[in-house]
């Protein structure tokens, strides 16, 4: 019984992986005040990217790198309608979503079709790091050790992004063009420049939890494998109010409840694994239910600047 | 209230010279994007155009296919349509469109006393309130909690998608079929073909009749008047005395109810059947995403949707015969109608400048 739930809690963390690298990046867009629902589809671009790259070339550094330039693509994009355009933040990234699913699907089928009966070819996934001396410690050390590189990557950039955010001068311009856009351009900073560069740092990371979804958690690409990964980090975002160590706590929070979901599933529990799939959705509305109370949104957040 | 403040600015539903142009120009982009594509795969669009012109020449069955599949979206586009007039984002049509399905299948299966035309109204009903149903949960989330009704929306998709594949092969699947699926509607719940040799049914006729009865109650009736006004300023209806959240509450009742019927017409019509992949996608693509581009397309305008329910009805045709025709993959259908969503929206920047240089 112990073993399964040490298993659970370590399978929870290599889930969690994805969803808290694209929280942190849309924690990066967010607080300089862009809503990027994109983000899913940047996040859908990533995976598809690195998984082509690195079954064809076999360089997993090289297809992690043109992976989150995917990512950053997209985000780059939407960045342009939000920013230059100014236009509805909200249906850009829907929209963006919509091309994005429907185009990793098409070009997976340019690039493997063979036959409907035909198996999509996999990759191996990364191989897991143990750091010495940590492994040897009991229960802790199988769950916090024996991940890949993503997740190790992910959890130290949590205080890195924390620090960089609430810490640094570039963190405060960040968070003063989120909060009051126009009191920052009178200070004299270049409001666009900054949200332009925050959005697209948002969607490498958002590339980069795609990589960690397709070369580290599963080896392989399906249609639409990000399923909602995306928006469950948007809300991952609110549910932390916006920093960085309370979007840690819940992009955990949905790991787990994924993570025990696929091992009540294992276990051939009597609920229909259909309403076990559910779980991360249904817990992902209870969450954003309770995170409305004392929640603080930046001030300009979907808000187009327009110098006049 | 918090995630309701987060900013969302009404789409910009503007008439005349600027629009006409802004949405030529969005499908123009559309249009050479997708033809790039198509190129990058290795066939000329030319030739595709050359082959799929002499498709429709070639008997009935098509056009009425154009249609068949223009009911649905104009009914989920008008749903959506007529929410963002409010202001409210009603994604989850996808997610009411099977409520409506499963509530309207359920009606056409158990219900098996009732004369032919009462029983297929009955069906109509009870998808109506499936699909209101399931549209009322973000909506409370919204109201009283201040949940954002895209990501809630967003969320329920999925989520009724799980339940309804449950369904289908728990409880509601047909033993007699391996696929999953229930068993056929009785007789007098499914509607009737109306030309030979092509699939349009009443349903279509009266999906049609629909614009009508949203343009109605929009323009002429006092609460189309409210909607109208929360929609532009709540801070303004509510000083005038207008009740914001029973309007919305209403709003929402009659969008998600209209993504409901759109199940229906699957259902009666289409299908005969509750069937997997009644819309297709799990959940995060689907008819009640391609009723979001309906609807911007349409500028949220019932006759403007009803031209724009058509051009998605004769791109969904179109992209089921260029996989059938040249083996391109249908997936380019939802590329071009997610490039339609976006480049109506760019176009509103060129409208905003327009109207800045007048």
């Amino acid at each position: 019984m112990i073993e399964i739930l040490i298993m659970t809690l370590a399978v929870g963390i290599t889930l969690t992986t994805p969803i808290l690298l694209v929280a942190l990046g849309e924690l990066i867009s967010e607080r300089s005040g862009v809503l990027n629902l994109g983000i899913e589809g940047g996040m859908l671009v990533g995976a598809f990217l690195s998984f082509v790259v690195a079954h064809q070339t076999g360089n997993y550094f090289l297809a992690t790198l043109v992976g989150m330039l995917g990512g950053g693509m997209i985000s780059l994009i939407h960045a342009f309608a939000s920013i230059t355009l100014s236009v509805d933040q909200i249906v850009s990234g829907i929209g963006l979503n919509i091309v994005c699913m429907g185009a990793t699907s098409f070009f997976l089928r340019e690039i493997y079709w063979a036959g409907a009966s035909a198996t999509l070819p996999t990759v191996q996934v990364i191989s897991e790091l143990n750091l010495p001396l940590l492994e040897n410690i009991p229960v802790l050390g199988t769950v916090l050790l024996g991940h890949n590189l993503f997740t190790y990557i992910a959890f130290a950039l949590v205080p890195v992004i924390y620090l960089f955010m609430f810490r640094t001068n570039y963190g405060l311009i960040i968070r003063a063009v989120g909060e009051n856009p126009e009191a920052a351009a009178t200070a004299g900073i270049n409001v666009r420049t900054v949200r332009y560069l925050s959005v697209t740092a948002g969607g490498l990371l958002a590339g980069l939890g795609g990589v960690a979804l397709a070369l580290g958690e599963s080896g392989c690409f399906n249609d639409n494998m990000t399923s909602g990964r995306g928006f469950i980090a948007v809300a991952v975002v609110i549910f932390g109010n916006w920093r960085a160590f309370r979007a840690m706590l819940g992009s955990l929070l949905f790991g787990i409840i994924n993570s025990v979901q696929f091992t009540l599933q294992a276990l051939q529990s009597p609920i229909p694994y259909q309403f076990l799939l559910m779980l991360p959705y249904i817990s992902c509305i209870l969450a954003l239910v309770f995170a409305t109370h004392g929640a603080r949104v930046p001030g300009a957040l979907g808000k187009p600047f327009r110098k006049e | 209230m918090i995630v309701t403040e987060i900013h969302h600015r009404k789409p910009k539903i503007l008439s005349g010279a600027p629009r006409f142009w802004a949405t030529l120009f969005a499908l123009l982009a559309a249009l050479v994007i997708s033809s790039l594509i198509i190129m990058f795969q290795g066939t000329s669009p030319l030739t595709i155009i050359r082959d799929l012109i002499p498709c429709f020449f070639q008997g009935k069955y098509l056009f009425g296919e154009i249609f068949v599949y223009a009911s649905i979206f104009l009914l989920i586009g008008l749903g959506i349509g007529l929410g963002l007039k409010a202001n409210y984002w009603n994604i989850g049509a996808e997610g009411q469109l099977w409520w409506g399905g499963l509530f309207g299948a359920l009606a056409g299966i158990h219900i098996t006393f009732l004369p032919p035309v009462l029983h297929v109204l009955v069906v109509f009903i009870a998808a109506f309130l499936g699909g209101a149903l399931w549209g009322v949960i973000p909506g409370i989330l919204k109201l009283k909690y201040g949940v954002s009704e895209i990501l809630s929306n967003l969320m329920l998709n999925p989520i009724a998608i799980f339940l309804m594949e449950f369904l289908l092969w728990g409880p509601m699947k047909d033993p007699a079929r391996e696929h999953p699926m229930s068993v056929p509607i009785q007789t007098s719940a499914q509607l009737p073909l109306l030309f030979p040799a092509t699939r349009v049914h009443l349903g279509v006729l009266l999906a049609f009749l629909a614009p009508l009865v949203v343009y109605f109650l929009l323009s002429k009736t006092t609460f189309g008047y409210k909607l109208r006004a929360v929609g532009d300023n709540q801070q303004a209806a509510r000083v005038a005395g207008i009740k914001n959240n029973s309007i919305l509450m209403r709003t929402i009742l009659i969008s998600s109810g209209l993504s409901g019927l759109a199940g229906a017409l699957l259902v009666c019509g289409v299908q005969s059947k509750f069937i997997e992949g009644l819309s297709p996608g799990g959940g995060f693509s689907g008819y009640g995403f391609i009723g979001i581009g309906v609807a911007m397309l349409g500028c949220c305008h019932p006759f403007g949707i009803v031209l724009s329910s058509i051009l998605f009805g004769f791109l969904s045709v179109c992209g089921h015969l260029i996989h059938v025709q040249q083996g391109i993959s249908q997936y380019l259908t939802d590329i071009i109608s997610g490039l339609i969503i976006l480049f109506v929206l760019y176009s509103n920047y060129f409208i905003w400048k327009w109207k800045k240089n007048d």
